[in-house]
This record gives structure tokens, sequence and C-alpha cells, in this order.
């Protein structure tokens, strides 16, 4: 890849979540003195709308290629920034995550020790976002039936939703009878009404 | 529910399992176990009259427990299915009988008194009903469940009983017509031939019998004294098998003294089973065998039994311990001389059947243990004595028991006038050419289908085996003839057989609760000193009421008993009991786990006294007993059948409660509202409810509260905290009032535990099949609490309903309609993108060495024609096992590729 | 990491559906943690190879933390049996190498266990730091 690369970090103060105990400040004086960083920022909410767009706008004006975000558990927005990624036309594996809030601020008392932890996840990211390669996803095509195991209130409200929509539904049920605790019931609360 | 049954778009697998889960979202194969209803779906009326006759009751699931159903039920009036279900479960009896005899059956008809139906369903199976009935060496009884209570069923003494209350009077059976033209030769009628002769000529083939004997019976009739066997009840059984049609030519052996060879049977007959037996006695090898006082217990019992005169002397010794030994020494008792038997090991090792031996010893036989004869001392060619060695011993041996070794310079000297010798006897196989012999010295067959290498022969019993018991026999006998029929018909000799039954330690039974003690019936036995002088029969058998005592012992483990008397009832002919498991494979693209909770059992916190007093319910309890379809047609009434005047409803049982559930379970305080309601209204007696806090989150349910305190109900904040049984079946519950700040308590006629709910026990199982995350409280983990509340871990996995944590009514439909929102979208958008995560092989590092095909936990990778590892993206899930597992980093797992982990590795260090 | 006395440095590697999601729990319960542990996402426990456990000692870790699914819980399955007969393995040729096993650790945390996780770090760090830092002549090498 003879392409220069150009990493925008991102640390967000998630309200303060984040800020109250991690000096987001000297976290994104850090990262401006990384190599190949050629913006960091801190913001209240980097998930937030404008925060997504000021990702897009750097991608755009400053020829960001990469990016890290350093903010709460990759499991909760990591799907969310790669859109961004996309949206803006990069390939949305140039994207790193750093976890800061799950993994520092909320489990950490003092404040300089979890600056420092932060600083070393945000490097830690930096420096692997610096080898991701772009990746492309591909199609499958989604079998037009459905499979509801368990035949209670769940899984007969499921599969007659499923059904009425046009699908087909496989409907498996381990008694000999569908109904479960439901059929059970004599009447249910608040109205008193009959359950079957 | 009816809707979910008559749906077009709907296909029901009732009583199914999901049994394995394989590819993606969008793509998935998913295998379903469809266990056997025992009755067809599509013939079932739902008139219910299969029910009236069954002998087995069990408590109903759907009822709690609250009331009895049979073991064919149908699980409540609406259920959709409508169709019924039998409740078959292996039980340890059936399974280990050699012949598996419906062993509940047949008891549970003796139980009802119906001793003709007894009789005829055992001759379902076997016609040596009174036989087996008295030499069985009864394997089941050892393994019968009742042993865990007290002891085991009389199992054999209760087939005897069948046999000898009906048989006399049961009228003779007509001939079998013939449905095939094929003829089956049968060489030995003896217990195995016989018996496939009986299953052959039953399945409508022609069956003749060659005995080289002028009995038939085969050690049966030659082997086993009369006193164990009397001649009458094995010539009546061979009666029975004769009058269906089989021919039986008695003095006819094969292949010498003139009778056909096998060659001529293999061309006259379209197959052939050899159940010769096993009738030629093993030598001692010691000098002094030939002395004409020296004999061995086959030829002397069969001179015994055919009638002929037998000479022994007044000092008999008997050398062996099976059965046979057993049999000559008491014979040679009977006679009216002295027996010793002498046994190389300890009466611990010993084949003979027990009860046998304690007979024997009962009648005054002395035993020799770990001791065998070295020589036999003779004076003018007539035996005197016999040497013998002591033995100890050793090491176990091949056959498991522990090894005899003499012991140097232990000989002692027995004075005697006669030896029978009883260690062994082999088949006497030289006549029959052409067959294949073991190392053994009998005949090779395959032990499952008894198919012999020769094209069309089948063989079993002793002939194969070696000597075992008559059952034994018995099992073979039908094994070859299921296996001829088929042989005969062209069809394949193992598909869809079973020929290894579920082992009894496998088979979990649970006792009833309530099970009382109860001692095991022993028939009546001949005085002792009768027994000396005579060879009539020793086992007296049962009286009826002896045997029905005994059959009312039984504990049902199979649940349905297979006595088949709903079979008969059925009209609609919807009733298979041979039904078996089938497997359905399904294709589907989305799939929602709603597989439900379980209640919580509120044995596991004894305080409240759960199961000490029918009055103590839970809150699914209390719901049936409101239901007019309940067991009191919807009265709330006591265990007594009075109406109770006061009632107390005790709040969060197994929920938030360090020593049971943490989790709030969300629907107990507005079910227990709902009761509170219903007692007032129904009953009018007092009500006192005792709350941690009352949850009333739902919309209008506040309001409810409010109506419910208005009915007088009486509130006390606290916890429940104990419930006392009074010896007057009162019922005192205590708690702390945090009102007041101190402890009340309430002396009432009726608790309804406020049960919660918790993940299922099984839930596990379902976790790993479907790929979920499990919460700390047990149930399946949603993707995210609040963003993605149906979603998992595994895409394309929905959750619905109350596996995912505690809901009620209301949010359950709420969240089932969200999970099919969630299917409906990723099948209306028709396709589904798959992350590239994928692992990649780098083709030019790539050793061929296989390590990342045997990593990879999805076959997903395999090795090409250029020996080069290939990954079928399709299948790789991403998870990178393979890399760590390649020696060459020759396989990259996209986005965690070495490169980029340790680069994020270095860079956290520094 | 401030403080007078020796602070080691931990690298943890976490499995993505297991062991990061129990790490995400504890800091969802605000459970207090020490700041020594420096989590490594990977998909699944089964993608740690020796290489990896090596470089992170190589590199200035003084322990590593495997944390993986509890067997049969295994998002894929089988990948974390794996691990269990590779750690073992490795902790040999630590020894061999001159580096005390202890400093490898294998463990399971499931996604709901905050506090199984709390403790096994704790107990980690406690452990590394009885050890003392990790001095190889070969680090200084690389």
């Amino acid at each position: 890849m003879s392409e220069e690369i150009r990493i925008g970090v991102y640390i967000c103060q998630c309200g303060i979540n984040i800020a109250a105990t991690v000096d987001v400040a000297e976290v994104v004086e850090f990262a401006r003195q990384l190599p190949n960083v050629v913006v960091a920022r801190d913001y209240k909410y980097t998930c937030s709308e404008p925060g997504q767009e000021q990702i897009k706008h750097d991608i755009r004006e400053l020829g960001v290629n990469r990016v890290v975000v350093a903010s709460c558990t990759p499991r909760m927005h990591e799907v969310t920034f790669q859109r961004v990624l996309d949206e803006a036309g990069i390939n949305p594996y140039y994207f790193s995550m750093a976890n800061i809030r799950e993994h520092v601020s909320w489990v950490t008392r003092d404040k300089s020790q979890a600056t420092e932890k932060a600083k070393h996840l945000v490097k830690s990211a930096v420096d692997r976002v610096r080898w991701q390669e772009p990746l492309f996803p591909r199609t499958e095509r989604v079998i037009d039936k459905a499979l509801v195991v368990g035949g209670g209130i769940a899984g007969i409200q499921a599969a007659l939703t499923i059904a009425d929509a046009g699908y087909k539904v496989y409907l498996v049920e381990k008694e000999p009878s569908i109904g479960g605790h439901m059929a059970q019931l004599n009447k249910t609360f608040p109205t008193l009404d009959c359950s079957t | 529910m009816m809707d979910a049954g008559r749906h077009p778009n709907i296909e029901l697998l009732s009583y199914s399992e999901v049994v394995d889960v394989q590819g993606y979202v969008g793509n998935f194969q998913v295998r379903v176990k469809k266990k056997p209803r025992y009755i067809d779906l599509e013939k079932c009326t739902g008139c219910g009259e299969c029910v009236k006759e069954c002998p087995v009751e069990v408590d109903s699931e759907f009822e709690v427990g609250l009331t009895k159903r049979k073991a064919i039920y149908r699980p409540f009036a609406q259920a959709i299915p409508p169709a019924f279900v039998i409740d078959k479960r292996p039980s340890p009896c059936k399974s280990t009988c050699p012949a598996h005899i419906p062993v509940q059956g047949y008891i549970a008809l003796i139980g009802q008194g119906k001793y003709d139906k007894a009789l005829a369903l055992i001759r379902e199976t076997t016609a040596f009903v009174g036989t087996l009935g008295r030499v069985c060496h009864h394997p089941c009884e050892l393994e019968c469940k009742r042993k865990d209570v007290e002891a085991p069923l009389a199992i054999c003494a209760l087939k005897r009983f069948a046999y000898d209350v009906a048989a006399p009077t049961a009228p003779p059976p007509a001939p079998v017509e013939r449905v095939y033209g094929e003829k089956v030769a049968v060489v030995g009628a003896g217990p195995a031939g016989l018996s496939a002769a009986y299953d052959l000529v039953r399945m409508g083939y022609g069956v003749t019998v060659y005995e080289a004997l002028p009995v038939a019976g085969g050690m049966l009739a030659v082997g086993i004294p009369a006193y164990r066997l009397p001649k009458d009840v094995l010539q009546q059984e061979i009666d029975y098998i004769k009058a269906l049609g089989v021919e039986i030519k008695l003095n006819t052996p094969i292949g010498r003294d003139g009778g056909p060879t096998l060659e001529d049977l293999r061309r006259d007959y379209d197959a052939v089973f050899l159940a010769v037996g096993a009738h030629r006695s093993r030598q001692l090898n010691i000098p002094g065998e030939d002395l004409p006082g020296v004999i061995h217990s086959t030829d002397f019992l069969r001179a015994l039994n055919l009638g002929q005169e037998v000479k022994i002397g007044q000092r008999v010794a008997v050398i062996g311990g099976g059965n046979a030994a057993i049999d000559a020494a008491r014979s040679a008792l009977r006679l009216g001389s002295q027996v010793t038997i002498v046994y190389r090991r300890s009466r611990a090792e010993m084949p003979a059947i027990p009860a046998e031996v304690d007979a024997a010893e009962e009648e005054g036989i002395a035993f020799h243990f770990l001791a065998t004869p070295v020589r036999i001392l003779s004076k003018d060619g007539r035996v005197t004595a016999m040497e013998c060695i002591r033995m100890e011993l050793g090491e176990p041996d091949e056959s498991g028991r522990r090894r005899p070794i003499p012991v140097p310079g232990s000989e002692f000297t027995i004075e005697v006038d006669t030896v029978i010798v009883s260690i062994g006897q082999q088949p006497d196989l030289a006549p029959l050419a052409g067959v294949e012999v073991t190392g053994w010295g009998t005949l090779t067959a395959d032990p499952d289908t008894m198919a012999t290498p020769v094209e069309g022969v089948f063989a079993g019993g002793d002939a194969v085996t070696g000597p075992a018991s008559a059952v034994w026999a018995v099992a073979a006998g039908k094994r070859a003839a299921e296996s001829i029929h088929r042989y005969l018909r062209g069809l394949d000799l193992h598909q869809g057989r079973v020929f290894e039954w579920p082992k009894a330690a496998d088979i979990q039974v649970e006792i009833p609760a309530g099970t009382e003690k109860a001692a095991r019936r022993e028939m009546a036995a001949l005085p002792i000193a009768e027994r000396k002088s005579t060879f009539k029969e020793v086992e007296l058998g049962f009286t009826e009421e002896e045997a029905r005592a005994e059959a009312a012992r039984c504990l049902s483990c199979a649940v349905c008993s297979e006595c088949l008397e709903c079979v008969s009832l059925c009209e609609a002919k919807a009733i298979d009991h041979n039904m078996r498991e089938e497997f359905v494979d399904l294709e589907v693209g989305t799939i929602i786990v709603a597989t439900g909770f379980a209640d919580f059992d509120p044995t596991r916190l004894p305080q409240y006294s759960y199961g000490r007093s029918p009055n103590i319910l839970t809150g699914m309890e209390f719901e049936r007993l409101t239901s007019a379809g309940g067991p009191t047609g919807g009265e709330i009434l006591t265990a007594e059948g009075k109406v109770p005047e006061r009632v107390a409803i005790i709040h969060c049982v197994g929920s938030r409660d360090v020593n049971a559930n943490r989790h709030c379970s969300r629907v107990c305080c507005m079910y227990a509202l709902k009761h509170a309601h219903l007692v007032r209204d129904m009953t009018g007696a007092e009500v006192y409810e005792f709350y941690m806090d009352m949850r009333t989150f739902g919309k209008g349910y506040e309001e409810f509260y409010e109506r419910v305190q208005e009915d007088g109900v009486i509130f006390v904040r606290g916890r429940g905290t104990e419930v006392r049984v009074r010896d007057d079946g009162k019922l005192v519950v205590r708690a702390e009032d945090t009102n007041l700040g101190r402890p009340v308590s309430a002396t009432v006629d009726m608790v309804i535990l406020g049960t919660g709910m918790e993940a299922r026990p099984d839930a596990d199982q379902v976790a790993r099949l479907f790929g979920l995350g499990r919460t700390e409280d047990g149930f399946f983990a949603e993707a995210h609490p609040k963003l993605r509340p149906v979603e998992t871990n595994t895409e394309g996995v929905f959750l619905a309903g109350t596996c995912q944590g505690p809901r009620d009514v209301p949010d359950t439909v709420a969240h089932a309609s969200a999970a099919a929102a969630q299917a409906l979208a990723l099948m209306s958008k028709g396709v589904v993108t798959i992350s590239p995560t994928v692992s990649h092989v780098l083709t030019r590092f790539c050793t061929g060495c296989g390590k990342c095909v045997l990593a990879c936990p999805y076959n997903a990778i395999t090795l090409n024609s250029d020996g080069k590892a290939e990954v079928n993206a399709a299948l790789c899930k991403g998870c990178g096992t393979c890399a760590a597992a390649c020696p060459s980093d020759a396989i990259v797992p996209l986005h965690f590729t070495d490169d980029q982990l340790v680069a994020q590795i270095v860079g956290v260090l520094q | 990491m401030s403080g007078d006395g020796f602070e080691p440095r931990i690298v943890a590697f976490l499995c993505n559906w297991c062991s990061y999601a129990g790490a995400d729990t504890a800091g969802v319960s605000r459970l207090e943690l020490p700041p020594n542990i420096l989590p490594v996402r990977v998909m699944c426990s089964g993608r740690v190879s020796a290489e990896m456990v090596l470089k992170a000692l190589l590199s200035g870790a003084d322990g590593v933390l495997v944390l993986g699914c509890h067997i049969g819980d295994c998002h894929y399955g089988s990948g974390n049996h794996r691990t269990v007969k590779r750690i073992p393995l490795l902790r040999r040729l630590m020894t061999y190498m001159g580096i005390e096993p202890d400093r490898l650790r294998l463990d399971w945390v499931s996604g709901a266990e905050a506090g199984r996780f709390a403790k096994i770090t704790t107990e980690f760090v406690e452990a590394v730091r009885a050890l003392g830092p990790l001095s190889l002549p070969l680090r200084e090498e690389l």
C-alpha cells in the first residue's frame, strides 16, 4: 500500500462517564504525538450525530483514511462507527476502537492511573489500525423459512406473526401439545379473561 | 393456540426436539428429532376410548401432580394437536431381559386380574411361559428398580403364575395361515430352535424342526430335572407351538445315523437355522476318568429324564459349579444317594442360580469349595475314592472370575463310589459338514443377526454361545427368525433393528414419592423331607392373592407397560407400539428460540414446608385449582374437600432471595393479587398477603391492585419467612411485618406460595445448540439489554419470551412480536451481509500439514488437490483458532492477523 | 501506574463472546479493577498462539492472562479446547526459557461473571507482583 497513512483519533468523553475519571485532554494531546496521526479530538458524545459528522468531515477535509475511536466497548458501537467510515467512503475495516469506558473509566478510581491506561489502549489501537486492511463483506441469500423452537405463548405468537406475513414456519415443541405454561393458566390479570 | 395448529404456513412438529444446528445467518441446517408418539396423528380421532383399560397411572404434568393421568393420554382437553400420546420409557426389566419380554405389561395385567391377557401378552414374545417362569435365571430381577425400595419384584414367579392360572383353560390355538411359500428347516428342538420356529410360523412360513432325540425340548427336556420343570408343562408349551403348524421330526439327527445332511436341508428348504445345542460333556482329563463309576451330568440327566434306568452309588461326588452340576446333584439326592459337590472356585463364583445352590444346601448336599479332583481311585475296576487338591484364587481370568490356582501339597481324598462330571458342555458339530467352527468349538455366527458364513444358514443358542441359560436361547431363536424373514424377503439384515438395548444402569427411573415398603413374596415350597424322595416340583407357585400383591409392587418404570389393551380399544387403528424416533432435516433462514421458563421448585426452600401438607400450593397448583377444567372443577377447596376459611399468600418464593434466585420474577405480585381476588370472590375466606414490595408495573395493574385492596384482602408488608404444619393440619405462617416492625403470624387452612420463574434446567444445552450466551440468572442473553432485546450473539437467532427473562403474558407477546419482526426483516430483505472476517490461506507458505483442518471447529478448512489448505468462507466464522495452530503462519484470520495483533500487543505495552 | 512499589504490566487476551463481555459487565457493574490489566480482544481464546504470548512477554509484559469461555460454552463450540492444550505446553516452554510459568494463566470467564473477572485479574496482578519484574536477556535483543 503506497498511500500515506493518515489517522484520525477521537476520544469520547461520554458525558462524564469517561471524562470524570480520564483526563481526556491529556489523552488527546498524547494521541496527537503518535506517528501518522493527523488529527486528534475529543467530544462529549462521539457516537452522537455531531460526533459522527466530525469524523466524516475530517475524512473529507483532512484526508483522514484510518480512524480510531476511544470510547465505550466495541460490542456497543463498533458497527456504528464502521458505518460512518462506509458513508464517508472509507473501507469500514480501517477502523479500530479503544474501550476506555468499561475497561478504564468505570473500573479505575485513580484519575492518573485511568489516564495512563487510556493512553496505552489508544496507542494500541493506533498501532493496530496502521496494519488494518480493507475487507469487503459478501452477501448471501436468506432462506425464506423460519424455525420457532418452543410452542408456548411466545413461540405461538412469533410463529403466527411470521406465518401471517406469508413465510413458512416450522414450530418445534418438545411436549406432545403446544400451549406451554400459558395453557395451564386460568385467568390472566389484569382483565381476568381466559388465557386460551 | 388453535390458529397455530391449523395455519397453512405453520408446520407443527410436536413431541420433537432440535438436536443439531449448522450453518449461518440466512442459511441454517437444523436437525429435529421426532420422538415416537406411538399414535398416528393422522388417524387418531381423539375419542379417548384407548384410555379406559390402561393399567398405568402417573401424575399429570398438566395438573401439576394434583391429578393422575394414564400412560396413554392427552395432556389436556384442548391440546394441539388433539391426538393422544403414549408415555413410553425404557424399563430396566424389559431392557435387561435377553428376549425383551414386556415384563411390566404382564405384571400390570396380573395386577388387574387379567390373567388370560397376561399369558397372551407373554406369548406375543415367547411360547415358553410356564417354562421360563420356572427355569429362567431372571437377570431382570437383578435390575428391577424396586430393589432400591426394598427388594426386586418376583418377576419370574409372576410369569409362572400367568401360565399356571391361565394356560390350562386357554383354548388351543388355531393353526396359523401360511402367508409365504418359503419353508425353513430348524435343526434342534431346544428353546432356540423352537423359539425361531414359533416366530417364523406366526409370520406365515412353513417350518420343520429336526430333532435327534426321541423328545422335543432340548436341554429343557433332557437337561433340567422334573422337580424344577415338570414334564407336562414343557410338553404343553411344545404342543402349543405344534398346534400353530410347526412340524417336529423326532429321532432325526442331521448328518449322521442315516438322517438328512445339512446339504440336503439347504437344497430342500429356503433357509436353515442350526440350533443343535451343546450336549457333549467336557472331559476332566485326569487318571481314572474312564472308570465305569464315572459318568457325565448330561448323560445322567438325559437318561433320568428319558425314564431310562440309571445306576449310581451311595456316595456321589459331583464335579462342577454350574446349573447342570446342581441339577445332577439334586437328582442324585432324590435317587437316595449322599451327594457332595466339588467346585474349584468359591461359592461366590458359582455360575449356578444362587437360589438353586441354596435349595441344594437345604436338601442336605455337601459342598467342597476351592477343590478340584486330580485322580479317581479304584479297586477291582470300581470307583472307591477321589483324590482332590485344594485351590486358592488368583487374578481374574478372561471370564472376569478369579482364576483358581492349586495349593501344592494340599491333596486330600474323598471316599465315593460314583463321580458325576459336570464341568461344561460343547456342541457336537462334526456331523454338520461345511459350517465354520470357532476356536471354542462353537458355530461361527454373527452375534446380532445369527447369520453364518454359509448362505441361507443361520445359527444360534448354545451351539453358538456355548452352554447358556434358556432365555438366551429364546432370544437367539427370535433374532434368527427375524433375520431369516428379512433374508427370505430380500431385506437388509441390520437396518432399523435394535441389537443393543439401554443398560439398566443408564436408565433413569425416579421412585414415585410416597412409595411405601412392601415385602417381596416368595413362593411356597415342598417340605424338605418330601423333596428327598420325589421328583415332584419343589416350588409351588403363587396364590392369586400373592400374585396380585406382588404385581402391585411394580413401580411402572416404563410408564407404558405395553400390555396392548389400548390397541384393541382403538377403532381408528391409530396405535403403533413399534413406532421409532425419526429425524427431520430442515433448512431455515432464521431461528426464534422461545423455550420458556421453569417454575421454581419450593422444596428447595424447606422453611415453606412444601410437600408436607397438601394444602401448601404453588402458584401454578392454585391456578389449576381455580380452573373449570382442573381437579376440583374450578372450586377452591382444601385437600380435605372443604372451603377454606383463611388463606395466606406468600410473595417472592424463590425470587429476590440470595438462597434461591436473586432476580425478581415479575409476574408473582400480579398473579398473587389475582389469586387473592379469586379466593375472596369465590369463597369469602380471609386472605393474608405477605409481600416485600408490591410491583404493579404494567398498564392497568395498579388499578387492579386497588380493586383487590377493596376486596378486603389483608396486606402484610414483609417476607413470609416460614410455614409450619400443625398436628391438626392447620398451617401457621410467620413473617416480619416491616411496617409494624415486629414478627406476626397467621393460622390458615391453605397457603399459596408465590413461586417464581427461573431458567429451564436444560438451558445450558439449548444455549450450546444455538450458540447463545446466558446472563447470571441463567436466562439466555440478549445482544444488548436496551438496544437489541431479541437479538443474540449468533446472527439470525432471536429470543422470544421468558427464555430471555421473566415476563408476563402481555410483555411476552410483545417480545415475541419483536422477535418475529426481526426474523421477518431478515427474510423480507432476502439477502444478508456476511462478515468478511474469515480466515485466508497464504498458499505459498502452506505446507499442507493439516493442523488447521483439525483445529477448525466448523470443518470449514479442507486440503485441496494441491495439498494446500482451503477455507470455505461460508462455513468459516472467524474464530482464528486455525491461525494459532498453523506452524508456518500460512493461514490468516482477516481483521485479526498476526501483524495486527502484534502491533496491538506491542502498542499497549509501550 | 503510580506508587512506590513495582506495578506489573499484564496483557489480558479476552475472547469477544465471554471474557471480553465479562470485562464489560465488570465495567457496567462499576467494579474496581487493577489498572495493570491491558486487554487485547480476540474473537476466541483459540486464536492466542504461542507467538502472541511470547511477543507480549518479550515486549514488556510481566504476565499474560488468557481468558476464554467456560469449556462447553465456547461460541465456536470447541475453540477453547485448543487453548486448554496449548497453554500448559507454553508454560513448559517458558520454564525452559527461564521465565516463571506462573506469569501465564489461563482461566474462564463468562459474559455474566463480572465478579469472577475482577477476582481473577486482581489475583493475577498480585501473583505477578510477587514474582517481580520480568527481566529477560532476550528482551533486549528484540
